[in-house]
C-alpha cells in the first residue's frame, strides 16, 4: 500500500479535484444517483464533525436527517412551496433538536451516548409513523408536496432531475467549504483535542461538555440540511428517513470512506451508494456486498478507503 | 495567601483520603509535598484543581471560595497541575500540543479563522517552547519524544495556560540524573513568575529547590517546615525518609 503524506496544500487539491468530479457525475451515472451521492455525502459530513473530528459516535443522526426532511416536506406544503424558506426550516429545526438532544445526553460517554441517539431516533420515527400521522402521513410518507419552483435569485424548474443535481450541487459546495473552514478554525482544533485526550483538554480550561454540544449541533444543521435536499429531490419525504437504517447507513458510509480525513465520508458516500446501486440490478441482496466490503475495510484499513492513501500517524 | 483549604475532608468509600487538612500556600514560594505512597499527595492536587469534590471543608484561592466550581473553571482562575502520568497529545506535534491549551485563553468558538493565524497564541507557545527547551522539538510528534522531553511538555501544556499556581505532580520521575537537574533548573526559572507546587520523591530535587515542605502521611499534614527542619524531624525520618 502506498502511502503518500498529505499537507495542507494536497488536500485543498484533492477537494478540488472530487469537486470538479463531482459537478460532472450526472454524465457518468443517472442523475437521481449523483443526486444522492452528494446529500449523502452530505449528510455523511455533517456527521463526520461529531464522529471523525470530536471522537462521538451517534447512532441516531436519522432523528436530524428525517426532522430536516419533514420540516422541509412541511413548509413546501403550507408555504407556498417556498424553497428557501423549507431549507431554512430544516437547518433551524435540526439545529433546535440537537441543542436539546445535547444538552439531554452529551454528558454520557462511548456507547451509552450511541444507545441513548439511537433511542430517541426510533422516538421520532414512531412519532412519525403513528401519533403524528395526520401531520407526517405516517407509513405512505408526506405526499402532495408541490411540484417545486426555484424564485430566487432565478427561477428554475425543480422538477427536471438535472436542476435539481445542480441545485444541489450549489448548496453541497457551500456546506462543504463551510464545513471545511469549521475544521480547520480554533473551535475546530478545540475538537480534535478531544478527541485526542479529553482529561488533559478539561485540564486546560476548556469547557467541554459546552464545546461537545456545539459540535452536536453543527453536525446536526447538515444532516438536517441533507435530509431537507432530500425531500426537495425526492418531492416526498418517506418515513425511512427517520429509520434506524437510515442511522446506519451514515456511520457505514464514514468508516467505509474514513473518518480520519476530509473527502472520506464523501468517497464513503459514493462508494456505498454506487455498490447499491448497480449490484442491486443484480441482486437484491446487494447490502452482502456493502457489508462485506466495510468487513474487508475495518480489518485491513481501519482508516477507511481513503486511509490507504493517508501517512499513517 | 494565595491558596487555603479549611478541614478538607475526602472520603474514597471507606477510605478518608484526605483527613482535615488545613494547606496554607504563599504566593511565590516553592512548596513540595512529600510522603510516602498512598499517603494522599494526588488527592491532594485533584482537589486543589477541581477535578475530585471534598466530602467537606473549602478551599479558598486568593480569598475566593472555589470549592464548588468545576475543573475547567478552577483551571481558568489559574490552579493548574500536570499529570503524574504523562497526559499529552501523542499524535499531534509538539507545538500543536501547547498551542491547543494556549488558545484556551484566546478563543474557543471562532468557526472562521485559521486556527494557525492566531499570530499572539503562536508567539506565546514559541516563548514556552524556549522557556521548556523544546524548541528545536515543535515539528515533531508529541509521541516521538524522549521520556525526559516528555515530561518537559507535559509541563509547557500546564503553563500554556498561564496559571498562578502550578502543581507538578512527580516532574522527575523515572528521569535520568542529567535530565532530574534539567528540571529543577526549569522550575526554579519557572518560580518567578508562578507560586509551584510539587509533589516528589526525589529528596535531593525536594531539598534543593523547596521553600517550604509539607509532609502528608495518611491524609493528614504531618509537619511543615523548611528543608532542613524536615530533614532533622525525627517524626518525619520515622515515617518517610529513614525507611528509604
Amino acid at each position: 500500500m502506498f502511502k503518500v503524506k498529505l499537507n495542507f496544500f494536497d488536500e485543498y487539491k484533492i477537494i478540488l479535484i472530487v469537486l470538479v468530479f463531482l459537478s460532472c457525475l450526472p454524465f457518468f451515472m443517472s442523475t437521481s444517483l449523483a443526486t444522492e451521492i452528494l446529500i449523502f455525502g452530505l449528510f455523511t459530513s455533517g456527521f463526520n464533525i461529531l464522529l471523525g473530528y470530536t471522537g462521538i459516535l451517534s447512532f441516531g443522526h436519522a432523528a436530524y436527517f428525517g426532522l430536516g426532511a419533514y420540516t422541509a416536506g412541511f413548509v413546501l406544503k403550507n408555504c407556498f412551496g417556498s424553497v428557501w424558506l423549507a431549507l431554512f426550516g430544516s437547518l433551524v429545526v435540526s439545529a433546535i433538536m440537537g441543542i436539546i438532544l445535547g444538552f439531554l445526553c452529551i454528558k454520557r460517554k462511548g456507547v451509552y451516548f450511541a444507545m441513548l441517539s439511537a433511542a430517541f431516533a426510533n422516538m421520532f420515527y414512531f412519532l412519525a409513523l403513528s401519533p403524528f400521522k395526520d401531520i407526517t402521513g405516517g407509513e405512505d410518507g408526506l405526499k402532495e408536496i408541490p411540484i417545486l419552483m426555484l424564485q430566487f435569485p432565478f427561477r428554475l424548474s425543480l422538477s427536471k432531475p438535472l436542476n435539481v443535481y445542480y441545485f444541489v450541487f450549489v448548496l453541497f459546495v457551500i456546506s462543504i467549504f463551510v464545513i471545511w473552514k469549521i475544521i480547520h478554525s480554533p473551535f475546530g482544533k478545540v475538537l480534535k483535542g478531544i478527541r485526542e485526550n479529553e482529561e488533559r483538554m478539561k485540564a486546560c480550561g476548556y469547557n467541554i461538555k459546552n464545546i461537545k454540544i456545539v459540535s452536536l449541533v453543527l453536525s446536526a444543521l447538515f444532516s438536517g440540511l441533507a435530509g431537507g435536499l432530500y425531500t426537495i429531490y425526492l418531492d416526498y419525504v418517506p418515513l425511512r428517513t427517520f429509520q434506524w437504517l437510515t442511522s446506519g447507513r451514515v456511520v457505514a458510509m464514514a468508516l467505509l470512506g474514513g473518518t480520519d480525513t476530509f473527502i472520506g465520508p464523501l468517497v464513503g458516500a459514493g462508494i456505498f451508494l454506487f455498490i447499491e446501486n448497480t449490484v442491486s440490478i443484480v441482486t437484491a441482496r446487494w447490502e452482502i456486498f456493502v457489508g462485506a466490503l466495510i468487513v474487508l475495510v475495518i480489518l485491513f484499513s481501519p482508516g477507511g478507503v481513503t486511509g490507504i492513501f493517508k501517512k499513517k500517524n | 495567601m494565595i491558596l487555603k483549604t479549611v478541614s478538607l475532608i475526602k472520603y474514597f468509600g471507606g477510605l478518608k483520603a484526605i483527613d482535615n487538612v488545613n494547606f496554607a500556600l504563599q504566593e511565590g514560594e516553592i512548596r513540595s509535598i512529600i510522603g510516602p505512597n498512598g499517603a494522599g499527595k494526588t488527592t491532594l492536587f485533584n482537589l486543589l484543581t477541581g477535578y475530585l469534590k471534598p466530602n467537606s471543608g473549602k478551599i479558598f484561592f486568593k480569598g475566593e471560595d472555589i470549592t464548588d466550581l468545576p475543573q475547567y473553571l478552577i483551571c481558568r482562575k489559574g490552579i493548574v497541575k500536570s499529570f503524574q502520568i504523562t497526559s499529552i497529545f501523542p499524535k499531534l506535534t509538539v507545538f500543536e500540543n501547547v498551542r491547543l491549551a494556549a488558545q484556551m485563553r484566546k478563543t474557543t468558538y471562532n468557526f472562521w479563522k485559521k486556527a494557525e493565524d492566531l499570530e499572539d497564541v503562536n508567539d506565546r507557545v514559541m516563548q514556552i517552547l524556549k522557556e521548556v527547551k523544546l524548541t528545536e522539538e515543535k515539528d515533531s510528534l508529541a509521541a516521538d519524544l524522549s521520556y525526559g522531553l516528555s515530561r518537559h511538555l507535559e509541563i509547557a501544556i500546564s503553563l500554556a495556560t498561564n496559571p498562578k499556581i502550578l502543581l507538578l505532580d512527580e516532574p522527575t520521575a523515572g528521569m535520568n540524573p542529567e535530565e532530574t537537574q534539567n528540571t529543577m533548573h526549569l522550575i526554579k526559572k519557572l518560580k518567578k513568575d508562578l507560586t509551584i507546587v510539587l509533589v516528589e520523591h526525589d529528596m535531593k530535587v525536594v531539598m534543593g529547590i523547596s521553600d517550604l515542605i509539607s509532609v502528608l502521611h495518611n491524609g493528614q499534614i504531618l509537619v511543615e517546615g523548611s528543608p532542613d527542619e524536615i530533614r532533622n524531624n525525627k517524626e518525619v525520618q520515622r515515617v518517610y525518609l529513614g525507611g528509604r
